[in-house]
């Protein structure tokens, strides 16, 4: 029970343990095969062999019942493949807080492009960004179960400690991304569903790569950056020089985020498999993490006023956030341990939501119904907010 | 059937649930033992089967490949150990090294054990999907 609580769930069935529910007639009854009968032949016997158990069903005394016969002491962490909350547990196959994250960087995209605010895209992008990242992780999930079984980082994922079986997550992942892009194809654009599918493709892609080549952190760099551009193109319809710097603003990001990460996990990496920058290149890992920081530095103050895509206000109130990211990424290159990589991970958490407040902030007052006076601007953004809602349930 | 990893081949569950076990020390991987019926037809058995095979392959693969990283592991400690004396501990940056290099002498392998394990896996979704309507429809016809 301990290494139960340890691999943090506990088992359906707790200390009753084979304690099964009273004949569930819905159940087919199994008869046992001839050669696991026991030799006596009669059902729950005083005859004990001397190193099995054998455990009654139900308190009930049929003679086809079938008799539990173990002889494995690790008999109390076997348990039944069935999920105790299928909402939970999807959350988890979905890898929600991931996927919560990418939909927020697609409603920054959507909210920075030059366009009023319109409810329905702005619904359909956040939602549909959001199912098409759960139908991703749950193809991930699916094809890593056995690779994350071996790190201790997702050992216990629904996947590895089958919690449903493979065509289960199959469909989920179906259902959820086809509902995805079907929602941005219809109250969006069709543009940003096909990017939501790409990205889809891109990430079923990188999977494999992960196993097989060092461009694999590309990848998934490229699979981080799409999501502001199906924000940006359901709310436009188009993609200008504005959304790629915003795009090239994610991909850079990744880069310092995922070495931060990786670097403690070295050994587990390689123990499983995985081909990343931290394990066959150091050198590479630590020296992208700071010419991306710097990348980072250049795109927030330099191309983001540039190309249109905030005001000059952003470019220096970016600049201490930014900053700080290419000194930790510089302590990192100087000394990568374990501390300074830590630090780089978990302020680059910290780092992008901040950057994404401090872009939405700067592009208030620039789309043209925001220049209007503000109580003006309160009754038409609530007329055509109404408006969205009517023609979505229309 | 012998294989490295450890086979509780003497645990019978109640056939009627699907069962899974505790995770393999070297492998990692849970066993499963899926559930079946009196009447099963040729299909499910043979899905119950491939299923509880490539378990137990994946289970058995990743048993050899722990147990290699761990002695080739703890042999270069040696080496690096001998090297360096008494006084001081292999770093993390030299244990890098092998890193790199078990990551590479395991290229092959990985590529090889990986692409049979995308085609067996995808290839029990369609037989999945058959067995699930057989089972739809039994549990119907009740």
């Amino acid at each position: 029970m301990v290494l139960c609580s340890r691999l943090g769930f506990t088992p359906s069935t707790s200390t009753a343990v084979f304690h099964t529910t009273t004949t569930n007639s819905v159940l087919p009854r199994a008869k046992p095969l001839d050669e696991e009968m026991p030799t006596s032949g009669r059902s729950v016997s005083k005859k004990q062999r001397p190193d099995t158990q054998i455990l009654d069903l139900s308190g009930k005394r049929h003679k086809k019942d079938i008799d539990i016969i173990v002889a494995d002491q690790y008999l109390q962490q076997w348990y039944k493949m069935e999920t105790k909350s299928l909402a939970a547990d999807y959350l988890a196959l979905c890898k929600s807080k991931l996927s919560l994250f990418v939909a927020s960087t697609a409603t920054c995209g959507f909210l920075m492009a030059p366009v009023p605010v319109a409810a329905a895209p702005l619904a359909a992008a956040t939602i549909g960004t959001f199912l098409l990242s759960s139908a991703a992780n749950s193809c991930n999930q699916l094809l890593e179960a056995p690779y994350d079984a071996q790190m201790r980082r997702t050992q216990s994922r629904v996947l590895v400690v089958h919690r449903f079986s493979p065509l289960h997550a199959f469909t989920f992942a179906g259902v959820t991304g086809l509902t995805g892009i079907g929602l941005l194809a219809y109250y969006a654009n069709p543009l940003a569903a096909a990017l939501g599918a790409l990205n889809w493709f891109i990430y079923a892609v990188y999977t494999p790569m992960k196993r097989s080549h060092i461009g694999c952190t590309w990848a998934g760099a490229v699979v981080g950056a799409i999501p502001p551009l199906m924000g940006y193109s359901a709310a436009t319809g188009y993609l200008d020089p504005a959304a790629w710097c915003l795009a090239t603003i994610l991909f850079s990001w990744q880069f310092p985020h995922f070495n931060g990460l990786s670097w403690n996990l070295r050994g587990d990496y390689s123990k499983a498999g995985y081909r990343v920058m931290c394990v066959t290149n150091e050198r590479l890992c630590r020296v992208t993490s700071i010419r991306h920081s710097l990348a980072l530095l250049g795109l927030c103050s330099i191309a983001a006023p540039l190309t249109d895509l905030t005001t000059l206000t952003f470019a220096i109130d970016s600049l201490p956030v930014n900053a700080y990211l290419v000194y930790l990424s510089y302590k990192f290159y100087k000394a990568p341990d374990a501390k300074n990589s830590r630090r780089l991970f978990f302020y680059s958490l910290l780092h992008l939501p901040l950057i994404m407040l401090l872009m939405g902030i700067s592009n208030y007052g620039r789309n043209e119904k925001q220049k209007e006076p503000i109580v003006e601007r309160i009754t038409n953004g609530y007329t055509s907010m109404v408006e969205s809602i009517k023609s979505l349930t229309a | 059937m012998s294989s490295i990893s450890s086979s509780s081949s003497n645990v019978r569950m109640d056939r009627r649930f699907d069962w899974v076990g505790p995770p393999d020390n070297i492998s990692k991987i849970r066993k499963i033992m899926l559930r079946r019926v009196d009447n099963e037809s040729e299909l499910e058995r043979q899905y119950r089967q491939a299923r509880e095979e490539l378990n137990q392959w994946n289970s058995d693969f990743w048993a050899e490949h722990n147990q290699l990283f761990d002695r080739q592991k703890s042999e270069f400690v040696e080496k690096k150990q001998a090297a360096l004396g008494r006084l001081e501990h292999v770093s993390a940056n030299e244990l890098s090294e092998f890193y790199r290099d078990f990551l590479n002498d395991r290229h092959a392998a990985m590529m090889a054990y990986n692409k049979e394990w995308y085609r067996r896996n995808l290839q029990l979704i369609w037989p999945a999907l058959k067995v699930n309507v057989v089972r739809f429809f039994r549990m119907a016809r009740k």
